[in-house]
């Protein structure tokens, strides 16, 4: 489903908005709070990214954790300067995942969700068999430095919004045409000259950039991470904001994640509850509403577009 | 050699497990397409509902103890087949062959699942007595008379599955259908029911290791998710939808497992497992025994 | 036939397929099949349904690769070269069933084909306006590709190839479902192709008047295997290949 674009100035106002909103608050809670619903918004939409061609990517949750363990450990371990740290997130995950695309994605489709999952899952168990970097208990003094300590909420609301806006000009490029077809019909790109290999894999690369640099962000924003904060769930959880803010449009994941974070405030804590909420927004949007908020937005609006059938 | 058999044991014991569960999954991919994160759940519902009937049917029935757990067996395969129905009816039956939607819809309904199982179980792991307590020696190796009959079992129910598949009219069905679905529609085959016996079948794979497991290991109400991962990397090493491959990627698994766990810990085991995949990926992506493109 | 100077009929040999041969399991699909391509022809490859048209066209453009024989594409041999690989030599194929980006607008279709050879968006969009005046596609350029009525989907399949700079065209049974004009239009359009852009055209095709018209040459397969190569004229009375299609119309 295509939704005609509400307007790319309307998303740099509200970006702009939340930035001020962290900015001035003086609430703590209400400026991690939009720092967390940004974080998510950046998992989803780094998950819808790779759905662009085809593939649902477990991994988005381990390279999230790449990214915010090489932070740490650059931060704490070996006390590197604070832009160094953060550089090398995205640029750690990126790497890593080049190699995972490498291998993966040069299988058909049920395996590389279920390979993605076991990585995801290894990552983790790796993190805590390694003391070094705290084991199960993982890492923990993550501080930004005096200068921007104050305002860090805001200056991590702008990168995540950068990240997002980022991601959402690729989709838009020349490039993202590509992943599409893809996704279409891989027969056409290959037969004109293209290496769909290589492109899957600088989906995943994009993808996995985003959410490394969301990691390490996030190791300065809690001052400690833990091998559970990137178990395959953080990846389910990505997976729920996308299906309810809506698949088809690049606000959805945006979205689902502001919708998803505030609601599910509501049933933290309660363990039983707090699976059947998710699980029933997941199915029920799943079966009932597959275009998510967006779409349900966009056809009461008028604004959707007809598939070619 | 006695480290040998008691190695052996352990690897029968747990592959055991394994293949029944990587049966069901690798059965429901081979048909429906799709693959059923949710698959553990059933698991956990037949394991948990032999540790509420078994109770029940000792102290109020006063059944004895063998008598006790065939009830609870019964009840666990009842309540697991209702629950298949009822999700393929209202879920899965509109996400068939459609690999990214089914798998959101299992990942929900296994968190909806997993909440309902919480919510009536408390998260307190419960377990069941033994029925064969007794400990055996088979050349120098023990082994409980239980995780012996868990075996044997698992052998009788995957064999039985083996004639189900290549000897039935259900079983030609589901072989026709995960091998070319059009042409079996073509041929006039209910693609749907087909796929529901085949759902049905894999869900009744888990219970019977649920069921099996739960006199041996205290149940919690994540249990079969711990096997998912697993199942997963077996099913991928034994190529998706193939049984003969779930069977050598189970009992290959609990090889690994078995060793790893005994020289070195769980984890480094799980560890090696992953390892083992991308190096299979690289060299055959279709698994041992899957169907090459 | 306007000549120019590079488009000689019956030039340098661009493609040759050496005993190449193809096995499913137990069934051969392609055996002992060895033919030449010279620059500047249109050649036709025929044979009955089932004769192995498919699975050669897939193994000249590395699609599958040959379980035996060899390919050889401007004098290299790429035997068991990816499809990647050959189609940016400049061998580019077209597709029977499915062979479109069905979700896509007719521009997005065309850019994905000049992708690889073009670089930058302008240089793209440029060579998408270039294609899809050759192809009659310029009105239709916001259509989705999948709501196109027919005869300009089999030309917007087209278009794709041609937007990636080929030196060998391969089309798949371009002219399925065309009607009289169309098939006049999309003929016109080959011959355009070979004389002003030097173009050599390998056809898969099931319209015999139409191959008969427009091929130079003609192949004909049958059980896999080569029956008959010449100019249509003396391959249409061939006996062996009549006898293969016994119950076509003339």
């Amino acid at each position: 489903m295509q939704i005609r674009s509400p307007g790319v100035w309307a998303c740099v106002a509200l970006a702009v908005a939340a930035v001020l909103f962290a900015l001035l608050a003086t609430n703590p809670y209400h400026t991690s709070l939009v720092v967390w619903i940004l974080t998510n918004a950046v998992l989803a939409a780094a998950l819808r990214f790779v759905l662009q061609i085809g593939e649902l990517n477990i991994a988005t949750a381990a390279f999230f954790g790449v990214g915010a363990y090489t932070t740490a450990i650059c931060a704490v371990l070996f006390g590197w300067p604070f832009w160094l740290t953060l550089l090398l997130a995205p640029l750690l995950a990126a790497l890593l995942s080049a190699l995972f695309g490498w291998v993966t994605l040069r299988t058909k489709g049920p395996y590389f969700l279920l390979v993605s999952f076991a990585f995801t899952e290894v990552a983790r168990l790796i993190y805590t068999k390694i003391n070094a970097i705290g084991g199960n208990s993982g890492l923990v003094g993550m501080f930004p430095p005096m200068a921007i300590d104050a305002h860090y909420p805001a200056f991590a609301a702008a990168l995540l919004a950068a990240a997002l806006f980022a991601l959402y000009g690729v989709e838009r490029s020349d490039l993202g045409r590509l992943f599409k077809a893809i996704k279409n019909n891989d027969a056409i790109p290959r037969s004109v000259g293209l290496n769909v290999v290589f492109l899957k894999v600088l989906c995943v690369v994009i993808s996995s950039a985003a959410v490394g640099l969301a990691g390490g962000l996030h190791a300065y924003t809690n001052n400690v991470i833990a091998p559970s904060d990137f178990s395959y769930f953080v990846a389910i959880l990505a997976l729920a904001y996308v299906k309810i803010g809506g698949e088809g449009h690049p606000l959805g994941p945006v979205v689902g994640a502001a919708v998803l974070t505030l609601v599910g405030q509501r049933v933290a804590g309660i363990s039983a509850w707090e699976n059947i909420f998710y699980g029933a927004v997941i199915v029920v949007a799943l079966l009932a509403f597959p275009g998510g908020l967006v779409g349900l937005a966009a056809r009461s609006r008028g604004l959707v577009r007809r598939d070619a059938r | 050699m006695e480290l040998f058999v008691q190695l052996l044991a352990n690897t029968l014991q747990i592959g055991s497990v394994y293949v029944l569960f990587a049966l069901g999954l690798t059965l429901i991919f081979g048909v429906m397409k799709i693959v059923n994160f949710a698959h553990g759940a059933f698991f956990t519902a037949a394991a948990l509902v032999v540790t509420s009937v078994m109770p029940f049917a000792m102290d109020t029935l006063g059944l004895s103890l063998p008598a006790s757990y065939l009830l609870a067996a019964i009840a666990a395969f009842a309540v697991v087949l209702c629950i298949g129905a009822v999700v393929f009816n209202f879920g899965f039956q509109y996400v068939l062959k459609d690999l990214n939607g089914s798998f959101i819809l299992s990942i929900g309904l296994l968190l909806v699942l997993n909440g309902i199982y919480l919510a009536i179980y408390g998260g307190a792991p419960r377990s069941v007595p033994q029925v064969l307590p007794d400990t055996i020696n088979i050349f120098g190796a023990k082994l409980t008379e239980q995780r012996l009959a868990l075996v044997i079992i698992s052998i009788v129910v995957t064999g039985g599955l083996y004639l189900l598949i290549e000897r039935t009219r259900l079983g030609l069905a589901l072989r026709a259908v995960a091998q070319d679905q059009e042409a079996a529609m073509l041929q006039g085959m209910p693609y749907r029911r087909v796929a529901l016996y085949g759902f049905l079948i894999g869900a009744a794979l888990a219970a019977c290791a649920g069921v099996l497991m739960a006199p041996i290991n205290a149940v919690t109400t994540v249990s079969g998710d711990e096997f998912l991962i697993k199942a997963f990397i077996i099913i991928i090493i034994g190529g998706l939808g193939s049984v003969a491959g779930a069977i050598v990627g189970g009992l290959f698994i609990g090889m690994v497992e078995s060793v790893g766990g005994y020289f070195f810990d769980p984890s480094t085991a799980t560890l090696t497992m992953f390892i083992l995949v991308i190096v299979f990926l690289l060299v055959r992506p279709q698994g041992i025994l899957g169907n090459a493109d | 036939m306007n000549g120019d100077a590079s488009t000689i009929v019956g030039g340098e040999v661009i493609l040759r397929a050496e005993r190449l041969e193809r096995r499913f399991g137990g069934l051969t699909a392609v055996s002992d099949f060895s033919f030449e391509l010279r620059q500047g022809e249109i050649l036709g490859l025929i044979g009955p349904n089932g004769a192995g048209k498919s699975t050669t066209f897939n193994l000249i453009s590395g699609f599958i690769h040959p379980s035996d024989g060899r390919l050889f594409v401007m004098g290299r041999d790429v035997t068991g070269a990816s499809a990647t690989t050959i189609s940016r030599m400049g061998l580019v194929r077209t597709f029977q069933h499915d062979s479109l980006l069905s979700e896509m607008s007719v521009v997005d279709n065309i850019l994905v084909g000049a992708s690889h050879r073009q670089r930058g968006h302008e240089k793209r969009l440029e060579k998408v306006r270039e294609v899809a005046a050759m192809t009659g596609l310029a009105d239709h350029l916001d259509m989705i590709a999948g709501n196109l009525p027919h005869g300009l989907q089999r030309m917007l399949s087209i278009a794709i190839a041609l937007a990636a700079e080929p030196r060998i065209l391969c089309l798949d049974e371009p002219l399925t479902g065309l009607q009289g004009a169309e098939v006049v239009a999309a003929l016109e359009l080959f011959e355009r192709l070979r004389t002003a852009h030097g173009l050599t055209i390998l056809l898969v095709e099931h319209n015999m008047r139409a191959v008969m018209r427009a091929c130079d040459r003609l192949i004909v397969l049958n059980y896999g295997r080569l029956l008959a190569e010449g100019p249509p004229e003396a391959v249409s009375r061939n006996e062996a290949v009549i006898e293969a299609y016994l119950g076509r119309k003339r």
